[in-house]
């Protein structure tokens, strides 16, 4: 080993702590740049492995495609692979209501199908042979129909066609309209044994006209396929359909295609790539300035070597050599050490925090997060983790190369006073004494070097404080807006616009079924309807008036009365009455049948964006009082699509449906007027209850409906709610009941996920916004600690000096406090408000969907100033511990401090 | 034989305003195996000048010859290794590499060339400036005398054309400058070294062949005192 290379390890070893400091800069760096890096490919591998178990592994899919054009593919260079569905045929099926989806569509999978596709038998087993058949699950549930396994199906098969074209699976049901509709040829009957079910597959689309039941190819069907093809290059998928198979119809895997990157639609990918990027640039800074600072606050005491080195002979080659070599030895043992801490750290994460990251992205739990490393990505951590640290190397010691051995022995060049700049005020020297002047005039000093400490404080500071306030204003956002539900499941039973034609049954005996369901904590019913309430502008809180006049929104068409939006609720009678006994009101009047009275809640909120902020009103002036609700009504398939005025002063209803048909009907068919009296108004709401905060909500028992409304006018919308114990289990229950029951399952609502999702959310930002701050603040400490203790050690002589004429250790103690202060005062006095400013950036960011008030996170303020100062005094103190034992001669004469 | 020219030699510090004139116009020249003991006042420009013919410090005007060759012309590369062969500099305080032991400071210059050490010469070193048991200790763990003579041992060592001694005995006792003085004088008459230093000792520079004095940063007195 030459000696340059001895000098260098001999003089790190001797500066055992300053080098090991060095070292955690390089790990850290290389650790969080890892870290980044990793959870980003990580997540984007979860996302494509989790698309290809949802939709299958393929990009491009094409239509009914006759069968020589298979051969095409099997050469293609761009092709690397492709499977098919070989159309058998569609068939009819009785019994299904649906107006779009009303056929099977028998399919035969090619050998390698079911490597590529998403095939998941739930029941029974895939078929062996062309006389066994796989069913949807979905086929079963949505469609309504019942079949079992082993059962025996007798098919009509045939072709789909409209005006002399064969369809395929791509396109819709075309049915009857102004045009006419397409035909099912049926080509052969056909008998199948039902050997399985299966997941409703991810690559029949919503809009495909039958359901895709399974079975092997029959080389005696007619021979079009469907193909799903992967690419070499997933890119030119685009232009590989339309070049190669513009004829056909075809689509894109586009989840696939935008999770890996190849899609044309790049805004997930630059979000993605933006934040990583974002996140990278904080880890470099702070790094890259870790790793300077511990190189060049040392390049005074190695001005002095380079100097000696110099004068006994070395070149200015060898002595950058011995530098490079410095940097390339704490490399090798930071980067390789801070690359698999980075692994670890996130492996970490993600085995903790897995089900929490897995519930927010959607819940595959048939695919696990894994880590997976983009190897790209460590080459390049580790070349700038490498970057960094020779840089950080090289530019120091380039300055005291520049000078002349001799002076570079002297170091004469290390201290460059120019008059005026160390001129401390008078006043201060006053009130802190010399110790305190001598601080500040080594603070001027060493300008650079202290700058330095102070920026990685400050970006500690404004960094620990935003996340702080990130993850403090999403909490609260997030608790807020979920709050008001506090039903876990709700299963809609009829929707009054629902096209199907779903009978409600009697609700009653459906809910005491399902309350007994085990884990059911709490069931109940309600329905409920929106409508125009009209009251009287006298009964209105005049405040609200105002606004709206202020605001400029009209009122309603009568004069003196005003059009508020009303919602009305009609609650199961035993849920009631228990509200009822809870609110300390008398059922007597609030469940007569005869005569029904409403409970109203008239809190209203309303975000005015000219002012950018919320208002908030009760509507109603007085409790109890009398008004008019209209009820418009609704036709089944059919949206109110306009008014028309009927010219004789009122107005036609115009309903049209999705193929664009209209019905007309009149005033008097569609609006149903009800006089409603308002018994009083209170501020609690019933169980169900989801109020409307841009209007009234009205509460009547159940019991009231009919007495209300003309329930031949059309029903109202209808829901089941239930609180659980465990809200997964009594969901999958609930789902099976209504399976049994031959019920829709389709339409159960799980809240309580919902909640939990966003509350996973959130804990999954703060793990990763903590988890990255304070690897970021262990870098600035880190930072400061170098800094100071150098600094400090640098400067034994001068102590040594300041001992020898007479300063107590009293006195010394002062003076390092002072600098400590002035270091911890300068971080904070810029970082807090910076802080601040960016908070107050988060607060607007979130007060558009949320309303909220401003406000500061106090106690990450104070954590914050604490750790400052801790970190700050502990390495002075620290150092000051090592000098202190110094012998004040050999102090001042040695020169081999 | 000349082995050492010095022509015109000068040297300003400081910029602009205030300007300090350390040598103003220094010539003179020296023969192989001559000692010079360079005198006079403090401030006079005596380790200006032998840091400047070490190849340490950058003249600002002047030429300064050694075996012929223009030592100023020299780029970056060539100036260090004439001051790893051509000289062997000792300064008054020795300016040992602290993390380096006893042997590998002295053998510092032969390390930094690449070169195997002659044993049998580093022997002999070792003998002469009595640092034998010593070979392993840190500058730490040693007396001001035997860091001197350490880095006499790396003048020494490459048996460069000129030893040039800033005040090598300022900072011993009278013992450890007496011996320091006769090594010095041994490597001059044995090996024939010449030899330049700098002292404020009379009865070191009595000892010399010739004396240098120098005022204000000219020569004011150039004498032979011993054939």
């Amino acid at each position: 080993m030459n000696v340059f290379h001895r000098i260098t390890l001999r003089t790190l070893g001797l500066n055992r702590v300053r080098t090991l400091v060095t070292i955690a800069g390089i790990v850290l760096s290389a650790a969080m740049f890892t870290g980044v890096t990793t959870s980003v490919s990580s997540l984007q591998d979860y996302l494509v492995r989790a698309t290809i178990d949802r939709s299958g592994s393929w990009h491009g899919a094409v239509f009914g495609v006759e069968q020589d054009r298979l051969a095409e593919l099997d050469t293609d260079p761009e092709v690397a692979s492709y499977t098919s569905l070989q159309n058998i045929g569609y068939a009819r099926l009785e019994g299904i209501p649906s107006d779009f989806k009303p056929y099977l569509f028998v399919a035969g999978m090619s050998d390698d199908f079911t490597e590529y596709m998403p095939v998941k038998v739930t029941r029974g087993r895939l078929p062996e042979r062309t006389d066994e058949i796989l069913l949807p699950e979905h086929l079963l549930y949505q469609g309504g129909l019942e079949y079992s396994l082993n059962d025996r199906l007798e098919l009509e098969l045939g072709s789909r066609t409209y005006a002399g074209e064969e369809l395929t699976q791509f396109n819709g049901l075309i049915a009857e309209s102004e045009l006419e509709a397409e035909t099912l040829t049926v080509r052969e009957t056909r008998a199948y044994t039902v050997v399985g079910f299966y997941e409703r597959p991810g690559f029949e689309d919503f809009s495909a006209p039958g359901y895709t039941a399974l079975t092997l190819p029959d080389p005696a069907s007619p021979g079009r396929y469907d193909l799903y093809i992967q690419l070499a290059r997933p890119k030119g998928v685009h232009a590989f359909l339309s070049t190669k198979f513009p004829e056909y119809g075809s689509t894109k895997n586009s989840d696939l295609l935008r999770f890996s990157g190849a899609s044309d639609e790049t805004t997930f990918n630059a979000t993605l790539y933006s934040l990583a990027a974002v996140l990278m640039g904080l880890v470099l800074f702070g790094s890259i300035s870790l790793i300077y600072n511990a190189f060049s606050i040392s390049v005074s005491e190695r001005t002095r070597q380079y100097g000696l080195l110099a004068s006994v002979g070395a070149t200015r080659r060898q002595m950058m050599q011995s530098v490079l070599f410095e940097a390339a030895f704490l490399s090798v043992i930071g980067i390789p050490v801070g690359i698999l801490a980075g692994l670890a750290g996130i492996g970490v994460t993600f085995r903790v925090s897995s089900n929490i990251i897995m519930t927010f992205l959607g819940n595959f739990a048939d695919v696990p997060l894994q880590l997976a490393p983009s190897l790209p990505a460590l080459v390049a951590a580790v070349v700038v983790s490498l970057a960094a640290v020779l840089i950080s190397a090289y530019l120091p010691a380039r300055r005291s190369f520049r000078i002349s051995p001799i002076d570079a022995v002297r170091q004469n060049q290390d201290i460059q006073i120019t008059p005026g700049v160390v001129r401390t005020s008078r006043l201060e020297d006053r009130l802190f004494g010399l110790e305190g002047m001598l601080a500040r005039k080594n603070f001027k000093r060493n300008r650079r070097k202290y700058r330095a400490t102070v920026l990685s404080l400050f970006l500690s500071v404004v960094l620990f404080i935003s996340a702080s306030s990130f993850t403090a204003y999403l909490s609260r956002s997030a608790s807020g807006l979920m709050s008001n539900i506090e039903f876990d499941i709700e299963i809609l039973l009829s929707s009054a616009a629902d096209e199907t034609d779903v009978r409600v049954p009697d609700i009653e005996a459906l809910k005491s079924d399902l309350a007994a369901i085990p884990g059911i904590t709490r069931a109940g019913y309600a329905s409920w309807a929106y409508s125009e309430g009209i009251v009287a502008e006298e009964l209105i809180n005049p405040e609200f008036m105002t606004f709206t006049e202020q605001a400029g929104w009209g009122s309603s068409n009568q004069p003196g009365k005003v059009s508020l939006s009303t919602m009305v609720y009609f609650i199961e009678d035993e849920s009631y009455a228990d509200f009822l006994a809870e609110q300390g009101l008398d059922p007597a009047v609030y469940m007569n049948p005869d005569q029904p009275v409403a409970l109203a809640l008239d809190f209203v909120r309303f975000f005015y964006p000219g002012e950018e902020r919320y208002y908030t009103f009760n509507l109603l002036a007085q409790k109890s009082l009398n008004m008019t609700v209209d009820r418009t009504k609704s036709v089944k398939g059919y949206y109110l699509d306009r008014t028309e005025p009927d010219g004789q002063g009122g107005l036609l209803y115009i309903y049209t449906n999705s193929s664009g048909e209209e019905i007309t009907l009149t005033e008097a068919e569609v609006r149903e007027t009800v006089d409603v009296r308002i018994g009083t108004v209170i501020d609690k709401k019933a169980f169900m209850v989801s109020p409307d905060i841009s209007g009234l909500t009205l509460m009547f028992p159940y019991s009231a409906m009919p007495k209300i409304f003309d329930m031949e006018r059309g029903q109202l919308t209808t829901s089941l709610f239930f609180n659980a114990v465990d809200h997964k289990a009594a969901f999958d229950r609930l789902h099976d009941a209504l399976t049994e029951k031959g019920l829709p399952a389709y339409n159960l609502w799980d809240y309580a996920q919902a909640v939990e999702t966003d509350r996973a959310l959130i804990t999954v930002v703060n793990i990763f916004s903590y988890g990255f701050i304070t690897l970021l603040s262990l870098i600035a400490a880190a930072n400061v600690f170098n800094t100071i203790s150098t600094n400090i050690g640098l400067r034994r002589r001068e102590f040594a000096m300041l001992k020898s004429i007479g300063m107590t250790r009293v006195g010394f103690r002062r003076m390092m406090n002072l600098e400590c202060l002035l270091y911890g005062f300068k971080g904070l006095v810029y970082g807090i408000p910076v802080a601040i400013g960016v908070t107050y950036l988060i607060y607007r960011a979130v007060l558009t969907g949320y309303e909220i008030k401003f406000f500061i996170p106090w106690y990450s303020l104070v954590i914050a100033t604490g750790s400052v100062f801790a970190v700050v005094f502990a390495t002075m103190i620290y150092a000051m511990n090592k000098i202190r034992k110094d012998n004040l001669v050999d102090a001042l004469r040695n020169e081999n401090l | 034989m000349e082995l050492l020219r010095v022509e015109n030699l000068t040297k300003i510090y400081g910029k602009n305003g205030i300007q300090v004139r350390a040598l103003d116009g220094v010539s003179f020249s020296v023969q192989k195996g001559e000692f010079i003991a360079i005198i006079g006042p403090s401030g006079s420009g005596k380790s200006t000048l032998l840091h400047i013919l070490g190849g340490v410090d950058t003249p600002t005007g002047g030429k300064v010859f050694m075996n012929g060759c223009d030592v100023y012309a020299q780029d970056d590369e060539q100036l260090a290794i004439f001051r790893r062969r051509q000289v062997g500099l000792v300064y008054q305080f020795y300016n040992l590499i602290p993390v380096l032991n006893v042997v590998e400071n002295i053998t510092l210059p032969v390390l930094m060339d690449g070169r195997e050490v002659d044993q049998s010469r580093l022997d002999e070193l070792l003998t002469t400036l009595d640092l034998k048991g010593r070979e392993n200790h840190l500058p730490n763990e040693l007396s001001g005398g035997q860091q001197q003579r350490v880095s006499i041992g790396r003048a020494l060592i490459n048996a460069p054309a000129v030893v040039l001694a800033d005040e090598p005995t300022g900072n011993l006792d009278s013992k450890n400058s007496h011996e320091i003085v006769e090594l010095l004088k041994l490597s001059n008459k044995k090996y024939h070294q010449t030899l330049i230093v700098i002292t404020h000792d009379e009865n070191i520079a009595l000892q010399a062949d010739r004396i240098i004095a120098l005022e204000d940063g000219r020569i004011c007195r150039d004498e032979v005192i011993r054939r």
